[in-house]
């Protein structure tokens, strides 16, 4: 609990292979009496499609159709009765990130695109908020918790939004448990945020699994990072929405 | 026949193809249990379309360091993930001799 005696509050950015496996597993955590009393604020815009049904563990064939938030706070109600779920109905775009993002505790970047990941690392640090990015693609998953300052953040590693088209789910395809193993790094990262451990913070965890591979790998500083480099270096004070228009990549979620 | 519209992002994924996604359907997981770690492998091997589900010899185990991932439902529904990935790399890409690496 937060020292108002509110309940701390977790914005996961989309509710698709990702989104699920961290609610599932946040879920299953909020029964613990150890575990500080949390909150979902899902966001997503999506429809659940055959498709998606690999990977979204909490959705079945009599889920397709249906609005994506709907059929993740009824999966989520069955876990975790007692465990408040709200829904913003849309995507993560510029015009709203900074207000979700300060709403929030913690962000958990659940998104399938490297303009929305991009977009929720910065709206995240610009106003101080811890945030958990998690992506997977074919048979690989990578994962990194950032600090409300960064030092080190997601563009100390990845700098910025990929020239040409990227591989995404829909066209390079993903294994389903794969983004499993990304949404369970995710909610322990989350878990610690909230706890205040900073082990969450510097590692990148990178998953393969053709060979089961996890690994945890150390993640320094960058000095000339735009976000939150040395204050000559940065250069991202706020968000614009041309810089998030990148290459279309609207894969689903 | 395979069910091409469900499995397209798994079909689409290089060493999977539609003859992996046959051999999945070919294959049984042996993940099911009691345990929170068994139930999230049971729903990835179904959803990632197994022919067979079968007991797990216990609780599967997440394969790392608590001080990696510390919370117990983190940790299992980590496990649950990483079975049900060997079994599919196990079944799909056996077709290949071997892991594709």
């Amino acid at each position: 609990m937060r020292s108002d005696g509110r309940p701390w509050q977790v914005l996961l950015v989309g509710a698709g292979g990702i989104g699920a496996p961290a609610a599932l597993a946040l879920a299953h955590a909020s029964l613990s009496p150890t575990v500080p009393r949390f909150e979902i604020v899902c966001a997503d815009d999506d429809v659940v499609e055959r498709s998606n049904l690999h990977r979204q563990i909490l959705f079945s064939e009599a889920d397709v159709g249906r609005d994506k938030l709907a059929a993740l706070s009824a999966a989520l109600l069955e876990i975790a009765p007692r465990l408040a779920v709200r829904g913003h109905r849309g995507r993560l775009l510029p015009a709203v990130a900074l207000e979700l993002a300060r709403g929030a505790d913690v962000v958990v970047d659940a998104t399938d695109n490297f303009a929305s990941r991009f977009l929720a690392a910065d709206a995240a640090l610009l106003t101080g908020r811890p945030v958990v990015h998690a992506a997977s693609v074919r048979w690989n998953a990578t994962v990194l918790a950032s600090s409300a300052v960064g030092r080190p953040c997601y563009r100390c590693l990845f700098e910025d939004i990929p020239d040409g088209p990227a591989p995404d789910c829909a066209t390079a395809g993903v294994i389903g448990p794969v983004c499993g193993v990304a949404g369970a790094l995710a909610a322990d990262l989350t878990l610690k945020i909230l706890r205040s451990d900073a082990s969450a913070f510097g590692h990148v965890f990178t998953y393969d699994g053709r060979r089961d591979r996890l690994r945890r790998v150390s993640v320094s500083p960058r000095p000339s990072c735009a976000l939150c480099g040395d204050a000559s270096a940065r250069s991202i004070v706020e968000v614009e929405a041309r810089r998030y228009a990148g290459p279309a990549c609207e894969a689903l979620a | 026949m395979i069910d091409a519209e469900r499995f397209v992002r798994q079909i689409l994924v290089e060493g999977i193809g539609e003859a992996g996604q046959r051999a999945i359907g070919a294959s049984s997981a042996a993940v099911a249990g009691g345990h929170l770690a068994n139930q999230v492998a049971e729903l990835y091997a179904r959803a990632a379309g197994f022919g067979a589900i079968t007991p797990a010899d216990g609780p599967l185990e997440p394969g790392v360091p608590v001080e990696w991932v510390a919370d117990p439902s983190a940790r299992a529904a980590l496990a649950g993930a990483r079975a049900v990935a060997r079994a599919i790399a196990a079944s799909a890409l056996a077709r290949e001799g071997g892991p594709c690496l």
